[in-house]
């Protein structure tokens, strides 16, 4: 089994390239507004079909987080919390 | 002012360079009710809260289009007539949103022939109860022996696999009266839809909802035509007329002894040809 440090974790996340959504396309490719205008209504259904359902994604991912089993350290030694 | 408008680019430039600024204004854009919709925000009962919520779960493409909506500024009755039409575009009639909160609502075409009421509003059909001795005067409730209702079951079963296109309208007709074609749509009235649990939004119950309406709109066009089609028949009337007295001759056997039942349990319908210009008479079984 492979051994992954703290360090190589965190920068295996930083990493990961940010997330492209067709919203955030569509924000980008747009004038100064805030809000891009005059969007045909397709691409708006499906820019908001695509960021509900990557936030559904995200709210389950934060969920699994929430609800992940101990791992037991068998190796480390933690004085301050030495029994 | 020129500075004004500069800054302004400067922050939408700085909004939509930075990944994690550029993804929380595209949620504030086009899903500004992620965390579910703020509580009397709109200023009405809820009910437009409800709407987005239930879009936002099961017709994203709607959500949108009301999101877009609100954007522009769209009053209350503006976002009811559009997420109603749209809704109704898929196949599921909505007169307004207030509804939705309860779940799929199916329309209800079913009749009340007890109900003196129910005349008043379809004066059409009395021609067609009173085949089965049924007649609506001033009582306060009409009493429909379960006779009626049994051979009204016969004749539909009968009717509806005819080969005759009209007599199928005819048994749709008696179907949609009767209560019995299986469709909750068109057997069940307003009241007794209200006592059951409504269909959900998912997406099978989505399904299930449009086949049903799609079956019972089916069913009530059948019904008007075979209503029109005894209207202008006499010859159908009679023919309706002497296999519902048949039909009762039979079940009133029945009633008496449970060994007759075997030899009269099905009594033969005859049904004239439409085809042969409609002069025929029905046999008589006695």
């Amino acid at each position: 089994m492979l051994a992954l440090a703290h360090d190589d974790l965190r920068a295996c996340l930083a990493a990961t390239p940010p997330v492209e959504l067709l919203g955030m396309t569509l924000l980008k490719q747009g004038s100064p507004r805030l809000h891009p205008v005059d969007i045909p209504r397709d691409t708006l259904r499906e820019a908001v079909t695509e960021l509900i359902a990557y936030t559904g994604r995200c709210t389950a991912a934060v969920q699994r987080l929430n609800n992940l089993a101990p791992i037991p350290l068998m190796r480390i030694s933690i004085p301050e919390f030495g029994l | 002012m020129k500075t004004l408008t500069d800054v302004r680019s400067f922050l939408a430039a700085g909004l939509r360079d930075d990944p994690l600024l550029c993804l929380a204004q595209a949620v504030a854009w086009l899903d500004p009710f992620w965390g579910g919709p703020p509580d009397n925000d709109f200023n009405d009962d809820g009910s437009l809260t409800v709407a987005l919520d239930v879009t936002r779960c099961h017709f994203p493409g709607i959500y949108a289009l009301a999101v877009d909506a609100l954007h522009h500024g769209a009053a209350y009755e503006d976002l009811d007539h559009l997420i109603c039409a749209e809704i109704s575009a898929l196949g599921i009639p909505l007169d307004c949103i207030e509804s939705m909160g309860f779940g799929i609502p199916l329309p209800a075409y079913g009749t009340l022939l007890h109900d003196l009421e129910f005349y008043t509003h379809h004066p059409d059909v009395v021609p067609v109860v009173e085949l089965f001795d049924i007649h609506p005067e001033d009582d306060y409730s009409i009493d429909i022996p379960d006779h009626a209702y049994a051979a009204a079951q016969r004749l539909m079963e009968d009717l509806t696999a005819h080969v005759d296109e009209r007599y199928q309208q005819v048994g749709w007709l008696i179907g949609w009266l009767f209560s019995s074609t299986g469709n909750s749509s068109i057997d069940l009235d307003c009241e007794t839809m209200w006592e059951f649990e409504p269909l959900s939004w998912e997406q099978d119950h989505l399904e299930l909802a449009i086949a049903i309406i799609e079956e019972a709109d089916e069913i009530m066009q059948s019904a008007q035509t075979g209503l029109a089609l005894v209207q202008s028949h006499p010859h159908i009337q009679q023919a309706l007329q002497d296999n519902i007295q048949r039909l009762y001759r039979s079940l009133a056997r029945q009633s008496k002894s449970n060994k007759e039942r075997k030899n009269h349990d099905c009594p033969r319908l005859h049904w004239p040809a439409l085809d042969s210009g409609l002069t025929g008479t029905t046999e008589s079984d006695t």
